[in-house]
């Protein structure tokens, strides 16, 4: 990675991290836009038609696309213009029975909406090795190693006009010539080198399995904060993935540091920093050790210098965090994820806004400025300047981590109680110092930013898997003290769409096909289907398309129930079998039932029970007026036969619906029985006023409805005055 | 969703007011000026309070539209949203027709549909028309049920604003889980009885179906055979040899 000269850095001075390199000509009505070949951003080197990772608000992942114009306009607006990939689930529809290969995605071609995009060049979060497997023989072929250590493959291509997949691929694609769609010769070879480390930590899978898993342990253990054997593996962990990680892991020191000092601030054991100072100063030395092999070390001692002032800021951010902390406490006593919940991660992320201001007068990038604020939670999906390596794990860590929740759960029962907090803290302390690094990163031009930025992006990645470990135990605590959860919306509720989903029929056939449907049934009958949605999302973490069953005359009043679609097989297979196992309460003493969705498409009879045809007519009809003939609906008359008949099914009918209702009623009395000896569920044993007094009932709608309904009794009077006490404190 | 609380004592309420959030009590000022104007309801504070506005309306405009709407049952297969809207435009403008999708079970019950009316009126006038007289569409004898609609009964519904939901895995340990259990096994029961029961209704529309062809058949055989012999020159025949006459009409 090449430093950045100081000469350059002046002129750049409004945004260290940038750099154009190879010209390749100007263009524009004024001969104002000059065109680019590569670029450095952020530390990493781009280049023409590189597959690269772009960011979007809302997205819980990176979109992938491939450079294919790089230019520069009037008043230093960068463009790019990215030809984009499609990840499986993008097009989920048009896959049809289509199983996508692991790692798969789709090269955008045809016309229209979708195939490529003009970006502005900030969005950019990382390079992404993406490798064409297709037998086409203008394509050089990838060896194995290539296809194993890419992080994505494609040999089909998605028509964003007519919606089609095929695996032709033509000779041009909207202006792209074809050999700058196949592999590239050089890049072949550049991506074997550059993945000798990956491939090593390949080749021992079990190092980076490990690693993985000391990566998240040491997650954990900042939240529990007491893992010596986290502490012990990092060192070593080190010298096996190699100097990237190095510095990821020093930045994890560095977290665990502030940790640290956020349990300090807190006065819970000051003891304990000093041995991790040590610690983390000894990890330090080792990374520069390690780092000098890779890097020159004038870089390594401003990276030291940077994480000592590092430290400092950490402090501050942790002092800032208990105030934040203390005012969240409050209000906020046992629901966890709402300190998650997107608006309030807002809250903290202006409350380090508060604090970076004045510190960061001097003039720093709008873009950036722009960016990182918000975001925050996403952009944690930031890949850094060596692709491969921490690439090659971060799909690890997650399943590890995954693995780490579901397995292991003594280790995480630990202290649970105890765990909230601290976790909490942690995740976001994180944040805060995320920021805290990224003010220096604007102020001090002085110190080799190219180092700096790097170091900046190794910490998100870490902490992101911070984030990700923490609502998996959050779930995992859920279960073990039974906490309560408030279903707020997701946070990726409203997702960007650019197509049209398709009818849900074919939806469900194909998520039937695919494995990804669940039934749930004792859902509220009257939850919508995005309410169902966050319910899921709470629950397991997952993101799924639901929708409600609509309910009919033959389906219980009593119990509603939703089609569920799942983003993988595995997902709905772990929720169905979570919710056979586990226990999901739902208000109103619901626990949720899952199954395996087995829609069915009856097709249509040609018989209907109850229309008669007389066959003789029949044949009449069909000669002779039938071709012109519109199906008639009438009203009988009372002196026809065929009232007389009708007659009889009204009978049957009315029979039917007796039947029904004595079904629905002796259901509903079972389940009320059933419900009234669950303790939880309070409003059934109380007396009427109670139940309006009662907070947790008072959260629900229909309390105050009823409220209404009934407010001449005499019982309600006399509470009011305590109902506006209580109404009062909930708002 | 708005909560609409009247109070006897105005005095006590002002203290209420101002507790609550700025906007709801700017809503309440506004009533409670409303109210003043008026003579008669002096002593009594109107209290209204809003929660999420936009969320309201949508909510609000769904609930209209489920008053809108009716709901008919025991339609044939046959039967096309063309044919609906034709068929219930003998009762007002149909704004809207779909049917409900049946994905639950495999045998061919009859279909059923949301027929969304102009007004509310007009919805209610559809449900007594086809209660009062037997409606059929597509074919003979079987009726067409309607009933007003249910919110339950839209699959596009909008959340209920205002209203939290809370979910918690409970603890192995845990005694609710035994009732949680049971409470699941419940669930599947009364999945099964349903079943059951759609089942036997089934059976009994097959028996009353079967039954009514069998009459059908058997009166028709006896209008054919009047028919031939009338065709045939039986019935003149006979006529002439008991010297009676009949007229041709």
């Amino acid at each position: 990675m090449p430093a950045t000269s100081p000469s350059e850095e002046a002129n750049e001075r409004h945004d260290p991290e940038f750099k154009w390199g190879k010209k390749r000509g100007v263009g524009g009505p004024k001969k104002d836009i000059r065109f680019y070949e590569s670029f450095t951003y952020d530390g990493i080197d781009y280049t023409l038609y590189d597959c690269v990772y772009l960011y979007k608000e809302g997205e819980p992942e990176p979109y992938i696309g491939k450079l294919v114009k790089i230019w520069e306009q009037p008043k230093h607006k960068r463009k790019i213009k990215v030809h984009w990939f499609f990840r499986p689930i993008e097009i989920l529809n048009w896959l049809g029975g289509d199983i996508a290969l692991e790692k798969e995605v789709f090269l955008a071609s045809g016309e229209g909406v979708g195939l490529a995009n003009i970006n502005p060049l900030e969005v950019l979060v990382g390079k992404c090795n993406v490798i064409c497997t297709s037998k086409d023989e203008r394509n050089p072929q990838p060896s194995e190693e290539d296809i194993k250590t890419a992080d994505y493959i494609f040999f089909r291509t998605f028509d964003v006009g007519n919606c089609t997949i095929s695996d032709y691929i033509r000779d041009k694609f909207g202006g792209i010539e074809v050999e700058h769609i196949f592999n590239r010769k050089d890049v072949i070879k550049s991506v074997t080198t550059t993945n000798l480390e990956t491939s090593r930590s390949d080749e021992n899978k079990n190092v980076v399995v490990s690693n993985g898993m000391s990566l998240s342990s040491s997650a954990l253990d900042s939240t529990v904060s007491h893992n010596v054997v986290g502490r012990a593996e990092n060192p070593g962990l080190e010298t096996d993935v190699g100097s990237n990680l190095t510095v990821g892991t020093t930045i994890k020191h560095e977290e665990r540091l502030s940790n640290e000092k956020t349990t300090k601030a807190l006065d819970i054991d000051a003891n304990e920093i000093k041995p991790n100072v040590s610690g983390y100063e000894t990890s330090n030395q080792e990374g520069i050790t390690d780092n000098s092999s890779a890097h020159d070390k004038e870089k390594n001692e401003k990276s030291m210098r940077k994480s000592t002032v590092g430290r400092e800021e950490n402090a501050k951010a942790s002092e800032l965090l208990v105030e934040y902390k203390s005012k969240v406490r409050p209000c906020e006593e046992s629901s966890i994820l709402d300190v998650r919940s997107p608006k309030k991660a807002r809250i903290s992320d202006n409350s380090s806004n508060l604090f970076k201001e004045p510190e960061s007068s001097i003039s720093h990038p709008s873009a950036l400025d722009k960016d990182k604020p918000n975001n925050k939670l996403q952009k944690l999906k930031v890949v850094s300047d060596h692709p491969s390596a921490l690439n090659k794990d971060k799909p690890n860590n997650k399943l590890q981590k995954l693995k780490v929740v579901s397995d292991q759960p003594s280790a995480l029962d630990k202290d649970c109680d105890e765990g909230h907090g601290k976790e909490l803290e942690a995740s976001l302390s994180n944040s805060e110092k995320s920021k805290g690094q990224f003010v220096k990163d604007s102020t001090g031009h002085d110190k080799g930013p190219s180092n700096k930025k790097n170091d900046e992006k190794k910490a998100k990645p870490s902490e992101n898997t911070l984030h990700k470990a923490a609502p998996s135990v959050a779930l995992k605590d859920n279960k073990t003290d039974g906490l309560v959860v408030e279903v707020s919306r997701r946070p990726d509720a409203d997702r960007s769409k650019w197509f049209k989903g398709l009818p849900w029929e074919q939806r469900l056939k194909t998520a039937h096909e695919q494995g990804t449907l669940v039934l749930l049934e004792n859902l509220d009958p009257s939850y919508s289907s995005s309410e169902i949605e966050d319910i899921i999302w709470h629950g397991f973490k997952e993101n799924c398309t639901a929708k409600v069953i609509q309910r009919t005359i033959f389906l219980s009043p009593h119990c509603g129930r939703a089609f569920v679609i799942f983003k993988s097989r595995e997902a709905a297979e772990m929720a169905v079998k979570k919710l056979d196992q586990g226990c999901l309460m739902l208000p109103n003493g619901r626990p949720l039932v899952g199954s395996k969705g087995r829609p069915v498409f009856p097709g249509k009879p040609s018989k209907f029970a109850g229309h008669l045809i007389i066959d003789k007519v029949k044949l009449q009809m069909q000669r002779e007026e039938m071709k012109n003939a519109v199906s008639t609906s009438h009203c009988s008359q009372p002196n026809t036969i065929e009232y007389e008949m009708a007659m009889e099914w009204r009978l049957l009918q009315e029979k039917s619906d007796i039947w029904w209702k004595e079904l629905y009623k002796q259901q509903g009395e079972g389940l009320r029985k059933l419900r009234n000896t669950y303790k939880e569920y309070v409003p059934f044993r109380m007396s009427f006023g109670e139940k309006l007094l009662h907070p947790r009932f008072m959260t629900q709608n229909e309390c105050f409805s009823l409220w209404v309904a009934f407010w001449e009794l005499k019982e309600i009077r006399d509470c009011y005055f305590k109902v506006f006490r209580v109404l009062s404190c909930s708002f | 969703m708005s909560i609409v609380i009247w109070l006897d004592a105005p005095e006590s309420g002002y203290h209420a007011l101002s507790k609550l959030d700025e906007p709801a009590c700017k809503a309440s000022s506004e009533r409670r000026q409303l109210q003043g104007s008026g003579a008669g309801v002096k002593d009594r504070l109107l209290l209204f309070v809003y929660m999420g506005t936009s969320a309201h309306k949508e909510y609000q405009a769904f609930v209209d539209k489920v008053e809108r709407t009716v709901y008919l049952d025991n339609l044939s297969p046959h039967v096309m949203v063309s044919v609906l809207k034709t068929a219930l435009g003998q009762f007002g403008n149909v704004v809207n027709a779909q049917f409900i999708p049946n994905y639950m079970d495999a045998r061919n019950l009859p279909q059923c549909a949301l027929v969304e009316m102009e007004t509310a009126k007009q919805a209610k006038s559809v449900v007594t028309e086809m209660t009062m007289y037997p409606f059929m569409m597509s074919g003979m004898p079987r009726p067409v049920r309607a009933r007003p609609a249910e919110p339950e009964m839209f699959g596009d519904r909008p959340a209920r604003p205002g209203r939290k939901i809370t979910c918690r895995w409970v603890d192995s340990k845990d005694p609710d889980v035994e009732i949680a259990k049971k409470l699941k096994y419940l669930t599947k029961k009364h999945c099964a009885e349903s079943s059951f029961l759609l089942k036997h209704q089934l059976e009994e529309e097959q028996k009353l179906a079967k039954q009514q062809d069998e009459f059908l058949k058997s009166n028709y055989k006896k209008y054919d055979m009047l028919d031939s012999v009338r065709a045939d020159g039986t019935v003149r025949r006979v006529a002439r040899h008991y010297d009676v006459i009949i007229r041709d009409d």
